[in-house]
């Protein structure tokens, strides 16, 4: 049976209804100007927060379709032009686009290569809109959760909580978005689904896009943003439906958003951030460790009440699925975190470090992630360089976090270390890498920026007579 | 001030060449990705609605025919055992592992179960479901080969 295209594209609408409506409520936009500005969040951010809200009914059985997102629309919907029609117009501390950027041909190459990576985007939508079901974990897991969810409206018949049906660690997220994609198309269909995973892909670059160009020069948002988009793993992932691109755009986004929250020194961006890592924790276990490595540096960099309550609201949003693993005795069976605080069970496991490393990091610098890693480093350096000390420990400390989280995961796993980094190495470290390299812009334009001011700053000084 | 100078500089250096790298990685990228595309586009598009839905086993070499046979024996919520006779396969499992596997994807909404006395349908590949030991009603075989199913006697 072949599902409706319109009504998958109407569900998509309705997410981007509802992010709309939530920029304001959330608080991420706090006048009209910044709203305007940063409905670039609103698909992605209406997508994470229904995926998460669907997710979690779903664990009560209760499922959500066109008419129930119609309605949470309005809800939310309602709610916030109470609060636009109370917002000021004047504009608000949101960064003037063009106050980043170095100067027309800038803006015309990142334009330009923002829009082709949308027009690549779109080329994978019209790809993906006949690719069947082929990868295996793609059908054997992922679709057959979603399926289950979309049959039964809910966990139900033991497929969520019992062995034949395993692996049942991984939450439901990703299920859940395609079970209400599903209920969407009134059918079952394993090939248009995958439109909303290119769907996903443009909530992506649209996010990113928005979140960089704040701050960061057209070109280098835009190149960044093609780069990312075009790299020959990110589109070919995306389409076996297998949860770890998703989870790798839904980490660099938050990733993204908490080194603006430094950057700025504001905490407008942290509602989105805690979103887009909270869905990330509900896409795949690892979404935890993404998660954790991020938001552990972040508190202690910023130390505010804030960012205090940014990872409050992540553990917030894993919390009904965490219930729900223990309520079911619901264990990991290749590794259990527990093992990683056992000094004797490591070393006896210690052998399997060097290959760990070694197969990770062979992952890290595949062909398949183009220059990414490359482009990562160089705007490392290029912070470092600028003395961008906080935006630069931030990146460095989630990176190393996340490398040595992945390696750890490999070294206490249960599975022979060769099987295990052959089955899951080259898609455990989509995360790492997409979110590296999403930061990158942040980091050269920072570099940039300082370079901007201090040159700025000089003639200022010397007609004013001070020590040059 | 000449080392703040000197920082800014190198800082503003290196931003520039992660802009280039940034540009070439993607130009670099983009062609072979466009055409991975439109070669997956040319592949598939021309399958049925029927072919896609089978692709999954089709793929796997696994006879999607009678999983459809015992598809039509099923209803929602049919808590069902699939006993396959041991063979080797090519995917890296075992056939029956793949049979079962590629079952609780394509027989939903009815449920697989781990033993016969759990099942309210017994299905089977190879085997006679009358060995498993439990009691059964009417077996039926699929006219394409040694599949068979019969509903559980309470």
């Amino acid at each position: 049976m072949t599902g409706s295209l319109a009504g998958l594209l109407l569900a998509n609408v309705l997410y981007l209804v509802i992010g709309i409506a939530l920029l304001p409520l959330l608080r991420i936009a706090r006048t009209r100007a910044e709203l305007a500005s940063r409905l670039g969040l609103a698909y992605i951010l209406g997508l994470a927060a229904t995926g998460s809200l669907t997710a979690d009914l779903a664990l009560t059985g209760i499922p959500v379709g066109l008419l129930e997102l119609v309605i949470l629309a309005l809800l939310v919907g309602v709610a916030a032009w109470r609060r636009v029609r109370r917002l000021a117009a004047t504009p608000g501390n949101t960064l003037s686009l063009d106050s980043n950027d170095v100067g027309p041909a800038s803006r015309v190459v990142g334009v330009a290569c923002f829009l082709a990576a949308l027009v690549l985007l779109a080329h994978a939508a019209h790809a993906f809109a006949v690719r069947p079901l082929l990868e295996w974990d793609g059908w054997a897991i992922w679709a057959m959760k979603a399926r289950a969810l979309y049959d039964f409206g809910g966990v139900a018949h033991g497929v969520f909580t019992t062995q034949p049906y395993g692996p049942l660690q991984h939450p439901l997220l990703l299920p859940a978005l395609e079970a209400t994609g599903f209920r969407s198309m009134g059918a079952f269909d394993g090939t248009l689904v995958h439109v909303q995973l290119a769907l996903l892909g443009f909530g992506f670059a649209a996010g990113l896009w928005t979140l960089l160009r704040e701050r960061v020069p057209a070109a280098l948002a835009g190149a960044s943003i093609l780069a990312i988009v075009a790299a020959d793993s990110t589109l070919r992932q995306l389409a076996a439906n297998l949860a770890d691109i998703p989870l790798a755009f839904l980490v660099a986004l938050g990733v993204v958003a908490l080194a603006r929250a430094l950057l700025d020194e504001n905490a407008g961006l942290l509602p989105f951030a805690a979103v887009m890592l909270g869905a990330a924790t509900l896409t795949k276990p690892e979404g935890l460790l993404f998660a954790a490595a991020a938001l552990v540096p972040f508190v202690l960099i910023a130390r505010s009440r804030a960012s205090l309550l940014t990872a409050v609201a992540v553990v917030l949003i894993l919390l009904p699925w965490r219930i729900y693993t223990a309520v079911h005795g619901l264990k990991n069976p290749e590794y259990s975190l527990g093992d990683a605080l056992n000094p004797s069970y490591l070393a006896d496991r210690s052998e399997r470090v060097r290959p760990a490393f070694e197969g990770v990091w062979h992952q890290v610098w595949s062909s398949g992630w183009s220059w990414l890693v490359p482009l990562a480093l160089v705007a490392f350096a290029a912070a470092l360089l600028a003395r961008c000390w906080r935006l630069a420990g931030f990146a460095a400390a989630w990176a190393l976090l996340s490398f040595g989280g992945i390696l750890l995961v490999f070294w206490i796993s249960v599975v022979p270390v060769e099987l295990t980094l052959k089955w899951a190495a080259y898609r455990t470290v989509a995360s790492l890498v997409i979110g590296a390299a999403a930061l990158a812009p942040l980091l050269a334009g920072e570099a940039w920026r300082h370079s901007a001011l201090t040159v700025r700053v000089r003639p200022i000084r010397a007609s004013e007579g001070g020590n040059p | 001030m000449a080392d703040a100078r000197w920082s800014s500089a190198a800082g503003a250096a290196a931003a520039l060449a992660a802009l280039v790298v940034a540009l070439a990685s993607g130009l670099k990228d983009l062609p072979g990705t466009w055409d991975w595309l439109s070669g997956q586009r040319s592949q598939f598009e021309h399958l049925s609605a029927r072919e896609r839905a089978e692709e999954p086993g089709t793929a796997q070499l696994l006879p999607v025919d009678a999983f459809d046979f015992f598809r039509s024996k099923l209803r929602e919520g049919d808590r069902y055992y699939l006993g396959v006779k041991r063979g080797g396969f090519a995917a890296g499992v075992d056939r029956a592992t793949a049979g079962r596997i590629f079952g609780r994807f394509y027989l939903l909404p009815a449920v697989q179960v781990d033993a016969p006395e759990k099942a309210d349908v017994v299905l089977t590949v190879g085997i006679d479901p009358r060995s498993l030991g439990v009691a059964l009603g009417a077996v039926e075989k699929y006219g394409g080969g040694n599949y068979f199913v019969a509903r559980a006697r309470r």
